[in-house]
């Protein structure tokens, strides 16, 4: 039966990262750019384990679920979502080794806490289809280990990166059965990383392209089997980008429904005007139905089942919804909306970021449709 | 802990209630729509399966209610929720017509005094033949501004003299007793009103039937009149001291049967939407357009994905609202999200699939016409969907006064 209600451990853990959020996230918003304040930033994140409570104990995590990882970045999210992500060493690449790495190659999960590896997930291609059968980087067996050819697109952290892990192709049979995961380091001889242009949001976030010219790597070697795996992976992906948009979406109704309270005209409170109320509750109530669909999708991700749907459901909604979150919220402030002076052109910006790099909503349909339906 | 799954019990209620609505309900509901009226030994067969519109409570002879045992968080308006979504998704028209106390028993419950529970649920108690409760709160001059109804009560003596109209009362002819909100002061306001139950046949008190609407058609809608109506006293519901104690008068319990029937109303039309959704598809499996299966086509696959998870917001949000209901968080602010919702997406789901379907979706035998009439009246009752999104406003900006 469906049932909303938290352990006292997660409650306790969304209270705390809020708190951080709106301690040190928020304030600092604008000056993602600043690397001391990154490096102060990052020191707190790694102290209070904010990357980490998904990971099994072993691993240095708390051994919670994805459910409690989406509470906490729907958290980071409402305070900075460009911080969320730049902050986060390990990223969805940690992820991938824990889901798909041998013991040795999750060993270097600890490497985040001393060493200052980055991590960063290397899965999108030029072409946007690249979930439906569009994936073109090739591995090929060299000796012991394996060459890669080929580019990968918006990988996040990807300057900073000190490995990544790479999604590419061992065959050309169809579908995910000849799909696989791989170890690159940065320094690689044939690896190519290229920072990308400035982008809409996201401003504290760094990314780019890898170009794999032959650049060795290595397979990720643990035993779980392979397109199930990477299935997940790319469940936990979609999962985790909606509940950084619900985030980002609650925080610009929450500023917006702030402000309508306070700003006079009219002899009102433009918040009294129908025309400001009704569009802030319909707004109020699509975040609130999003982080149901996001919770949903989490916790089917943690009873390990395999259907598709619930992650992508999740995903086209919050892109939806923080796309109009942006958008409402901007109109509601007016002027003020526009300026960088207020939060919400930031929001506006971040929510767009985020929609975008999570995936095509063409794709992302289409991949529901096929779940759905069986192929067009 | 967070779930979204059905526990087994509850999947077995589900699978009970979908097997009715499929093979019992569904195979009436084109008739019923065409004459107005469901047969009556459907109504026997729905109280004999135990379905009761409105809850009866345990304590006054109605049966166990699921979920409520070892002090645990009772289940049953997620349960509510569940039965009418499925029952909605056969017939939308069928809930409003299950026997029992419907929206008159949780006024009777919030506000009523031992003896008044003892003695009107004792009509929907088990074994009884067939009965109806009912519940009149709209007038013909006001709907949403409920602070506004006329309907004069003045004491007398040791009873109160009711004059006044009320309408668009579900099952108000046929009701044994119907909850009537009345006023002792227009210009009073909220604590100037009081609700009554008025029985059947009490001198002065008249019913007359609505019979032509967009849809519900197969729904029982009356118009009541009051002159010079005498009520007892003791049929003042909750007495003299609840409104002397309150000081509130009847005004909150109406609004309280809100927070418990809003995510409910909200989940027949999520039944609705699914219904439309799934003949859609059907439709979409048979078809072919351009010499290709509809099915293959990108355009209306994506539709049917949008459609699909509209549907699964509008239901998560109804299961939100009755969750905090079950335990006993105030929840007005969910309810009405449950309710803002919902209707707008069966609206949207059935209008698309029409639209779709061209010239087939017209045909009555299709049933998504059918649809389409039966959930815009979900948008307008228990509070148009203005009403929610004031309400929502209301709880997102306290420091306003919005209207």
């Amino acid at each position: 039966m469906t049932d909303f209600t938290l352990s006292d451990e997660a409650e306790a853990i969304r209270a705390e990262v809020r708190r951080f959020a709106t301690r040190e996230l928020r304030p600092r918003a604008r000056q993602g750019g600043d690397p001391a304040v990154l490096a102060e930033l990052r020191a707190s994140f790694r102290e209070l384990g904010l990357g980490s409570v998904d990971w099994p104990e072993e691993a240095g995590g708390l051994g919670l679920g994805l459910l409690e990882r989406v509470l906490v970045a729907e958290e980071l999210a409402a305070g900075d979502a460009g911080l969320a992500l730049a902050l986060d060493d390990g990223g969805l690449a940690a992820r991938a080794l824990l889901e798909l790495g041998s013991p040795a190659q999750r060993e270097r999960l600890a490497a985040l806490e001393d060493s200052g590896a980055v991590f960063a997930l290397a899965l999108d291609e030029a072409d946007l289809a690249w979930e439906r059968g569009a994936l073109y980087t090739m591995a090929s067996p060299d000796g012991e280990g394996w060459r890669l050819q080929g580019g990968k697109h918006f990988v996040l952290q990807a300057p900073r990166a000190t490995a990544f892990v790479v999604l590419a192709r061992t065959g050309f049979a169809p579908g995910w059965g000849e799909v696989d995961a791989f170890l690159v380091e940065a320094g690689a001889e044939g690896l190519q990383v290229l920072e990308d242009p400035p982008r809409i949001g996201l401003d504290a976030l760094g990314s780019g392209r890898l170009l794999c010219a032959g650049c060795p790597a290595a397979r990720l070697a643990g035993g779980a089997p392979r397109p199930a795996a990477i299935a997940r992976l790319r469940r936990y992906r979609r999962i985790l980008f909606a509940a950084l948009m619900v985030g980002v979406a609650r925080a610009a109704t929450g500023y917006a429904c702030g402000y309508a309270q306070e700003r006079p005209a009219f002899g009102k409170m433009i918040g009294q005007f129908q025309g400001i109320a009704f569009p802030l509750a319909e707004l109020a109530t699509a975040v609130d139905a999003t982080r149901w669909l996001v919770w949903r999708a989490a916790e089917a991700f943690d009873r390990g089942d395999a259907d598709e749907l619930p992650s992508l459901e999740a995903l086209l909604t919050a892109q939806e919804t923080v796309h109009r979150a942006g958008i409402d919220s901007v109109q509601v402030l007016g002027g003020a909306g526009f300026m960088e002076d207020y939060p919400v052109e930031k929001w506006m910006r971040d929510g767009a970021a985020l929609a975008g790099l999570a995936g095509s909503r063409l794709v992302t349909e289409q991949l529901a449709a096929d779940a759905l339906f069986g192929p067009a | 802990m967070v779930a979204f799954q059905l526990s087994p019990g509850l999947a077995a209620f589900q699978g009970m209630v979908e097997n009715l609505a499929r093979t019992v309900v569904r195979p009436l509901a084109l008739e019923a729509d065409r004459t107005h009226v469901y047969p009556q030994d459907f109504y026997e067969r729905l109280a004999s399966l135990g379905y009761s519109g409105g809850e009866v409570p345990e304590e006054y002879g109605g049966g166990r209610k699921a979920g409520a045992e070892d002090g645990r968080p009772s289940r049953s308006n997620r349960l509510m929720v569940i039965g009418s979504e499925w029952l909605a998704y056969g017939d939308p028209s069928v809930i409003l017509n299950i026997p029992g106390p419907g929206l008159g028993g949780p006024p009777l419950q919030i506000a009523g005094t031992p003896e008044q529970k003892e003695r009107f649920f004792a009509p929907f108690r088990p074994g009884q033949p067939v009965a109806w409760g009912a519940y009149a709160l709209t007038e013909p001059h006001c709907g949403s501004d409920a602070k506004a109804i006329r309907t004069r009560c003045v004491k007398d003596g040791d009873g109160y003299i009711l004059n006044g109209r009320k309408t668009y009362c579900s099952n108000g002819a046929r009701a044994v007793w119907t909850v009537v909100f009345a006023t002792l002061d227009p210009e009073g306001g909220r604590a100037a009103q009081r609700a009554f139950v008025v029985e059947k046949g009490t001198p002065g008190f008249a019913v007359g039937k609505i019979e032509e609407k967009l849809g519900l058609r197969a729904c029982e809608t009356a118009e009541l009149v009051f002159e010079d109506c005498r009520v007892p006293a003791s049929h003042l519901l909750g007495g003299e001291e609840y409104y002397a104690r309150r000081n509130s008068g009847s005004f909150k319990t109406a609004m309280k049967t809100f927070d418990r029937s809003r995510p409910m109303v909200a989940a027949m039309a999520v039944g609705i939407a699914q219904a439309a959704y799934d003949e859609l598809v059907a439709f979409c499996r048979e078809g072919h357009l351009g010499g290709l299966p509809i099915l293959r086509d990108t355009s209306l696959r994506a539709l049917l994905v949008h459609m699909r998870r509209k549907i699964e917001a509008a239901r998560l949000l109804c299961h939100r609202a009755a969750w905090m209901a079950d335990h006993q968080q105030p929840n007005s602010k969910e309810a009405s999200m449950a309710k803002a919702c919902a209707p707008a997406v069966g609206q949207w789901v059935t209008r698309e699939a029409l639209r779709v379907m061209g010239g087939h979706g017209t045909e009555r035998a299709r049933f998504v016409e059918k649809l389409y009439r039966d959930v815009k009246v979900f948008d307008i009752f228990e509070g148009t969907g203005q009403i929610q999104r004031l309400i929502i406003a209301r709880k997102l900006m306290p420091a306003l006064r919005i209207s």
